[in-house]
């Protein structure tokens, strides 16, 4: 990313305050063990201290095992956000070679290519994940970030592709080539840095999805699993008395909710900065 | 002398951005008379096509045509019109073909439907008379079998085909006044020629005025009878066309002469012009010029030269009307003394200068 | 279909030309499904062939479509030929592994005429410069620096702006950027694709001067495609005219301009505006466009268009073959006299009238 995307990015109000708010959560999970009131884990006091609504000494209270729910939001924090982190860089980088090859080299293997992104983005992708993690009992947390990441890469692949074709075209490209260049150089140094920018939306906008879908998967109890607290198995706990914990249900729900709302901001307000044709609030 | 069509009076076009106030049209004043044909010449960022759109109303903000100026069209000053008032006279009594007929035709109507929808504004016609008339347009502009045309998209006829259909629109009202922004330029140099050809049967039949917008002197020098160089914004020279080529005063108007290639003209070395057009935030003192122009001395760079009267119907923006003696005594001109390398002055400053025939940038 | 479309080369020449074109041919494929079936092809270029020597100017001229670029291009083996050959300094080019193509390519290089896609936006104008030297291994580090600034200052930019980046500068800085880019791996041979049609006319003729000097201090020989005839008037030592993917003339530029036998040069020529008013003359306006390439007429290619005298049935029937009406003037029309098409073979193809010299005034520049 340029300076000059950066500083167009900056020059958004919104997009300021968005990554000031993930800035903050980022910072609260990864300071997590040094700030965070309680240890998520420690049942205080399973007959006293359970199902408290919040207080002072509980602000977000507590859960059925009278586990604090701000410590368990803060260490479930650093799950969420890395689970989805780590699985859109997963999907980044197999949409950017998947992408980056078809359209670079095209002719027939980019056809074949694009057909099996054709047929890979047919099947629906959470009944996908629902059915292999349902069946699948012990899925370790590497293994959900790989399950969440290989499935969700398609599209931006394609979109990869038609970016990659079109600057592979330009004039510039033509040059280095005329220059003597192999096509790993033209690739790496000429073609993708060019081609990065709609990747890099994508990216914004994937991390905010993921941390929704990572937050339905847990919560629907085939996500993430305990003892790991995410924020979607937070409120899966809370789930058998919605309305009488509703601290359970109403924190987390509102740490996935804001985070979704910065990244879609951060991705949208990054897609202007890159293209500054899209005015404010353009979808897609 | 009667009245002419058209007479703009101390135009200033002006466009407001966080770079600064551009002047791209400052004060710029001339006459179209009836049947008349006058060419407007210069560089790009010469203001040329913004003084086109200024005429129109056409220009969107940032832009803004500044108080003073006047656009007087057979006796109405145009700037006192409302918004309603002046779609009238859009596509009507004026009319505007466009540099790339590409982008001036909508990809999804027929051209049919494009003409006819001219007359059935402005004449409320019948979706059966307007069609029918479009089909006559289309005759007229010399299109082959105009029935089958009219029912095909823009995207099925080729670059010189759709620019017949750009001109039949204009036509269709009868305008007095056609102004041409660059009409053949996007188009190859037989089919230039056609349409060139069309343009003046077109005036000897209907006797509208054109002001016909262009870089290329050799199209000017074809169709027009009188000319107008632009430099930084302003006039700098006008004249019959006969002068400009015979004895043109300008040192501008000299360097584009001797700049242009010619067919027949061997291979002697071209004259250039060193350095770039300055950007409109910021014309140079004293004459705009000056620091571009082999003649230039100490009162160039100062005092801002007024049209001088050169002879019958023939006026320069230059001292050398004053002081004809400097003409003598050329010298590399200050860009280059100051660069000590030809011609790329003050280049890599902000944004373009001298620029490609893109000129969206204007509008 | 009488006679057979000529595939030997144009002439003999003196000196060993640095490249030669022989019978060059790209068909794009049109309207292909998954596995390339059931399309038609485009003929964007059918048959060219020149030779280019050391230290000269060839310049390609045509209208839009008419294949120069594509023409160009296939030379570098930017784009693939479909067939033909070309010999660049006796190497087959086209018969060269990726290896050695990448080598070649040290000695031609391509200048572009779009100034805005032709340089990397995310590349300071030095590292652009610079790539040709890191490819090719010439300099690096300080060196690289020192011959940057030098190739910079070459084609008249300031060595301190090897900084800054494209979008910083105007048109013609940027194709003088681009001159650098080619000049820095030390080609003997450049094409240059239209170079200047993107100009304003005082930066255009900076451009082209440069190119000139360019071209006496370095002994550069140059493939200049161009549709402005006026620009290549000025520029080329030789001149091939194409229309729908042929050359349907060439020659030197002296007899070109003086004598045009080619229709369609003759109506090129006439249709250039002259930037005189007293001059106003009579001028060939061709009739309708350009046909598709991808469905070019029988025979000769421009015959629905063609205004000569003699134009008859067999103008439809016989592919007119490039041939010498004069010595050096190569011409594709078998109505120019002389020409190796007989009276006979005419006359079996429907011809009515025979050859004649035809050279309208119209076509003459003064």
């Amino acid at each position: 990313m340029t300076a000059e995307v950066w500083r167009r990015l900056w020059r958004q109000r919104r997009a300021r305050v968005a990554l000031g708010l993930l800035a903050t959560i980022a910072l609260a999970a990864l300071l997590a063990p040094v700030i965070a009131p309680y240890d998520p884990i420690a049942q205080h006091d399973i007959i006293g201290l359970k199902s408290q609504a919040p207080s002072w000494s509980h602000p977000f209270g507590t859960d059925q095992y009278s586990r604090d729910v701000l410590s368990r939001l803060m260490y479930g924090a650093r799950i969420s956000l890395s689970v989805a982190v780590l699985a859109v860089f997963l999907s980044g980088t197999l949409a950017l070679a998947w992408g980056a090859v078809a359209g670079y080299f095209g002719g027939r293997l980019d056809a074949v290519m694009m057909r099996i992104i054709d047929g890979l983005i047919s099947i629906p992708r959470v009944l996908l994940l629902l059915g292999i993690l349902g069946v699948w009992s012990e899925v370790t947390l590497p293994v959900l970030i790989l399950l969440l990441g290989g499935t969700g890469w398609f599209g931006v692949s394609r979109m990869v592709r038609a970016e990659v074709l079109s600057v592979s075209r330009r004039d510039h490209v033509a040059a280095v080539r005329a220059l003597g260049a192999g096509d790993w150089r033209i690739l790496t140094g000429h073609v993708l840095p060019n081609a990065l920018a709609p990747v890099l939306v994508a990216v914004a906008l994937g991390v905010g999805s993921l941390i929704a879908l990572e937050g339905g998967l847990s919560y629907l109890g085939v996500g993430v699993r305990p003892p790991h607290a995410s924020w979607g198995n937070i409120i899966q706990d809370g789930s058998m008395n919605v309305t009488g914990l509703w601290w359970m249900s109403l924190f987390p729900g509102l740490a996935i909710a804001v985070t979704v709302l910065a990244c879609n901001v951060v991705g949208e307000a990054l897609r202007d900065a890159v293209d500054p044709r899209h005015l404010p609030g353009a979808h897609d | 002398m009667t009245e002419p069509l058209l007479k703009v009076e101390n135009l200033h076009t002006f466009f407001y951005s966080e770079n600064g106030v551009a002047r791209a049209v400052d004060g710029v004043s001339f006459a179209v008379g009836a049947g008349e044909t006058v060419g407007i010449v210069g560089e790009s960022g010469c203001g040329k096509s913004v003084t086109a759109l200024s005429i129109l109303r056409l220009v969107r903000p940032p832009g803004r045509i500044e108080q003073g100026s006047r656009l007087l069209f057979d006796g109405t000053d145009l700037l006192g019109l409302s918004e309603e008032q002046m779609r009238k006279i859009r596509g009507n009594r004026i009319a505007m073909v466009f540099q790339e007929p590409m982008t001036a035709l909508n990809p999804v109507f027929t051209v049919g439907e494009q003409i006819a929808e001219v007359s059935r504004i402005h004449e409320g016609k019948s979706r059966k008379d307007a069609w029918a008339r479009a089909v006559e347009m289309l005759t007229l502009v010399g299109i082959p079998s105009p029935e089958q045309r009219a029912k095909e998209y823009p995207h099925q006829l080729s670059g010189g085909m759709r620019q017949r259909i750009v001109i039949a629109m204009a036509l269709v009202m009868n305008p007095a006044l056609v102004i041409a922004d660059e009409p053949t330029t996007a188009l190859d140099v037989t089919i230039q020629a056609q349409i060139l050809e069309l343009l003046s049967e077109m005036q000897r039949r209907a006797g509208m005025s054109i002001l016909m917008i262009t870089h290329d002197l050799g199209v000017v020098a074809e169709t027009c009878t009188r000319v107008i160089v632009m430099y930084g914004g302003e006039i700098v020279e006008e004249s019959s066309v006969g002068d400009v080529f015979k004895a043109a005063h300008h040192p501008y108007t000299e360097g584009l002469l001797g700049a242009m290639p010619r067919v027949g003209g061997g291979q002697e070395r071209l004259t250039t012009i060193p350095g770039t057009v300055p950007p409109p935030t910021a014309w140079p003192v004293g004459c705009r010029f000056h620091d571009r122009c082999p003649y230039a001395w100490d009162r160039c760079v100062n005092d801002h030269p007024p049209l001088y009267q050169i002879g019958a119907g023939h006026v320069s923006r230059c001292h050398l009307a004053e002081e004809p003696e400097y003409r003598n005594r050329p010298h590399p001109p200050l860009v280059e003394q100051v660069m000590g390398v030809g011609g790329v002055a003050q280049g890599g400053a902000p944004g373009e200068r001298e620029n490609v025939k893109d000129r969206s940038e204007l509008t | 279909m009488t006679a057979p479309h000529s595939v030997a080369h144009p002439r003999p020449l003196t000196p060993d030309p640095l490249l030669r074109v022989t019978d060059l041919r790209k068909y794009f494929p049109v309207g292909t499904g998954l596995f390339g079936r059931g399309g038609s092809s485009v003929k964007a270029v059918d048959g060219v062939s020149f030779d280019v020597l050391p230290g000269e100017t060839l310049g390609l001229v045509g209208e839009s479509g008419c294949g120069k670029s594509t023409t160009g291009r296939a030379i570098l083996r930017l784009i693939e030929p479909t067939s033909g050959s070309v010999t660049f300094a006796g190497q087959s080019v086209l018969d060269l592994g990726s290896t050695a193509l990448r080598q070649l390519r040290r000695q031609m290089q391509i200048i572009f005429q779009d100034p805005f896609s032709s340089l990397n936006p995310r590349m300071s104008v030095g590292a652009i410069v610079r790539e040709g030297l890191t490819i090719h291994r010439l300099a690096e580090g300080a060196e690289a620096d020192k011959r940057v600034k030098q190739l910079l200052q070459e084609v008249g930019l300031r060595p301190e702006y090897s900084n800054r980046y494209p979008h910083e500068f105007s048109g013609g800085q940027r194709q003088r950027i681009g001159i650098a880019r080619a000049l820095a791996v030390e080609p003997k041979f450049i094409v240059c694709d239209e170079p200047v049609s993107a100009l304003d006319v005082s930066v255009q003729a900076q451009v082209v001067n440069l190119l000139q000097d360019l071209q006496r201090d370095r002994g550069l020989a140059y493939l200049f495609i161009a549709h402005d005839l006026s620009v290549v008037e000025h520029i080329a030592d030789r001149v091939a005219v194409m229309y729908l993917g042929k050359v349907v003339e060439l020659a030197t530029r002296e007899d070109l301009y003086r004598e045009p036998l080619m229709p369609y040069t003759q109506a090129l020529l006439s249709a250039v505006p002259v930037p005189n008013p007293a001059a106003r003359r009579d001028r060939i306006v061709l009739t309708g466009d350009v046909p598709s390439p991808s469905n070019p007429p029988s025979g000769c290619v421009f015959h629905p268009r063609c205004h000569h005298p003699a134009k008859d049935e067999a103008c439809a029937r016989i592919v007119p073959p490039l041939e010498e009406k004069a010595p050096g003037h190569l011409v594709a029309c078998i109505k120019q006299a002389p020409t190796t098409v007989t009276w006979e073979q005419q006359q079996a193809a429907g011809a009515t009238r025979p050859p004649e010299r035809y050279l309208p005034l119209a076509a003459l520049h003064a």
